[in-house]
């Protein structure tokens, strides 16, 4: 069988059909996206929007391109992205109101991408479609997010970088949890799991909660849950109703250091394979030849969009990626990061991962020791979904006359010629037609200095501008006049010249 | 033993060994004696501890290197740094 193709452009560029936005168009169509798409398709284009804070998220831009193309050929796209679970105290995307006003906020809207941003599952993430997976290595069952299960095709968008509990967070991440509605996260993440689920499996020590005096933020340790199974009584002690946890994680940042909970490597190794069975889930729900991925693997930060930071990139850009194995795409990414060199500065230095050859993510990305950047991929080949081997192409920019600006395409003079004769923007008719106040020369070498500038700054008696709020000779507006001679405030130009009186 | 305590046991040992040069000695002492606190904390038994561990461990072997008082103040910040961040609230883990 042949090995899956995944189509790459590299992240340098040096003109437009060569920039990372239209290269991501350019390896839309060599992967035959354009292909799969037909008119009147709906086209779910799945992407993450970004916790509130975050930085490294994919840009509007990105989105606005492949909406625009699909546009082109005759589809109806819509932006999309999931409700989380409650794992952050203060979460921003956890319910549809909160995802909309997130996304708002990070530049994604209707009229920043050219086409609706919606909630997939729903207000609160309960609007889902049941899928068995009887091939899954841990699930059986899938939730997909509705409006993803109910479009035509779906393009997958996904910002490649590191999670930390995913350990990557590339195309299967955008499937087995980024296209599950919430109801679909729990499952994922290992709610009420006999061996895996944080209440059966994580080791509690209630001992090491040092008392409502001596601990600040106590009350946070009962409010983290929302279903209120954590409580501190009276007399200090630290109690915890496990049995009824559901794995939203909520407590995990507040428990965690302070040592009341050991870290659960299990827990996090049973949600990693989850996701490789949830994506499966997914390309069930949605047909194999219906789905497309695309990974820009730009800013690659070591924990995932939905920590409400960016921290500096693990590696510099690495490129933009396409295929129609989302297995084979992550791969390729996992072995591009590996043979990057690690940011001067990053965490990958701190991590001592940094050397070219090293494995970036399962220190630099996963948050506790013993996690592997292979286990979701490696799930994903046992369940049948793809394939670790793959055929890297190097797909060819498609040339200017493709990435002319759409809203006039036609060539400077026919735009402007015209429009000039009426409103001409440089002053001809000023200063001998030179236009402008300006010296005739200046030494340009005593400001190139890297130690600084060799004139004084004071020194061109005649220049147009002192910077010290002065009259500026030669100012041909007989209007205005040097309030006092000079400023009181230390600012020139308009803000020291007043009305002369006539 | 994890990674973070791994390589933080190492500093150790460097700064152990460095502790015989009379110079630094007293330093050196005091040194461990602060990080002899801070290594059974969960800081260190997570990944949240490595970078520090990391960054240590570097600094002791550029002290062995080249004893110096630049070297060892450095060291000393870094000590510093991990007494301020391993009871530090809101580690990200999850």
């Amino acid at each position: 069988m042949d090995k899956p193709k995944v189509y790459f452009m590299d992240a340098r560029s040096e003109s437009p059909d060569t920039s990372l936005i239209n290269k991501t168009v350019t390896v839309f169509e060599a992967a035959g996206f354009d292909k799969m798409i037909n008119k009147g398709d709906v086209v779910a284009i799945k992407m993450h929007c970004g916790e509130l804070g975050s930085s490294a998220y994919i840009r509007p831009a990105y989105v606005r391109a492949i909406a625009d193309k699909i546009k082109e050929l005759g589809g109806r796209p819509f932006a999309c992205d999931t409700t989380t679970q409650t794992y952050g105290t203060w979460g921003s995307r956890a319910i549809e109101l909160d995802l909309l006003e997130t996304a708002e906020k990070n530049g994604f809207s209707s009229a920043t991408l050219g086409c609706p941003f919606i909630s997939a599952d729903g207000y609160v993430g309960t609007s889902d479609y049941r899928v068995d997976i009887p091939e899954g290595y841990l699930l059986k069952e899938a939730y997909i997010a509705q409006a993803i299960a109910a479009a035509d095709k779906v393009i997958v968008l996904t910002h490649f970088k590191g999670h930390g509990m995913g350990v990557i967070g590339g195309a299967l991440k955008n499937l087995g949890i980024g296209c599950q509605s919430k109801r679909g996260k729990f499952n994922v993440h290992m709610g009420r799991h006999p061996s895996y689920g944080i209440g059966d499996s994580t080791v509690f020590h209630p001992e090491n909660f040092k008392g409502k005096e001596a601990d600040p933020d106590w009350e946070l340790l009962e409010n983290c849950c929302p279903l209120g199974l954590f409580k501190v009584t009276d007399d200090d002690k630290l109690l915890w109703e496990r049995e009824k946890c559901i794995n939203c994680l909520g407590c995990g940042s507040w428990m965690n250091p302070r040592g009341i909970f050991e870290p659960n490597l299990a827990n996090f190794d049973a949600t990693d394979i989850a996701i490789g069975d949830a994506a499966l889930g997914v390309i069930k729900a949605v047909g194999k030849e219906n789905i497309g991925f695309i990974n820009v693997a730009v800013d690659v930060s070591p924990k995932c969009d939905c920590a409400g930071f960016s921290d500096l990139p693990l590696v510099p850009h690495l490129g933009v990626f396409a295929s129609k194995d989302p297995v084979a795409i992550d791969q390729a990414c996992v072995n591009a990061a590996m043979h990057a060199p690690g940011t001067p500065g990053s965490l990958a230095e701190e991590m001592g991962i940094d050397a070219p050859g090293e494995r970036k993510f399962d220190l630099g990305g996963g948050a506790i020791e013993g996690l592997s950047e292979q286990t979701t991929i490696n799930t994903a080949v046992v369940n049948g979904l793809g394939s670790r081997d793959h055929e890297i192409v190097h797909a060819q920019p498609l040339g200017r006359d493709r990435f002319l600006f759409p809203s006039d395409p036609r060539p400077t003079k026919i735009r402007f010629a015209k429009m000039f004769e009426k409103f001409q923007p440089f002053p001809f008719d000023k200063h001998e037609g030179r236009g402008y106040n300006r010296l005739e020369k200046v030494d340009i070498d005593a400001v190139k200095g890297h130690d600084g500038p060799t004139v004084d700054p004071h020194s061109h008696q005649d220049a147009a501008y002192h910077g010290d709020g002065g009259w500026h000779p030669g100012d041909d507006d007989p209007s205005y006049h040097p309030k006092d001679g000079k400023s009181t405030n230390g600012k020139p130009a308009k803000d020291s010249k007043v009305k002369k009186n006539k | 033993m994890g990674r973070a305590q791994d390589l933080l046991a190492k500093a150790m040992g460097n700064i152990e060994g460095l502790s015989s040069n009379s110079d630094f000695s007293d330093r050196c002492n005091d040194g461990l004696k602060r990080l002899d606190a801070q290594k059974d904390k969960f800081f260190f038994q997570s990944l949240a501890g490595l970078p520090s561990a990391n960054k240590l461990f570097k600094a002791t072997e550029k002290m062995l290197a080249d004893p110096n008082d630049n070297n060892m103040s450095e060291i000393e910040g870094l000590i510093q740094e991990i007494e301020d961040k391993a009871d530090a609230p809101g580690t990200v883990l999850t």
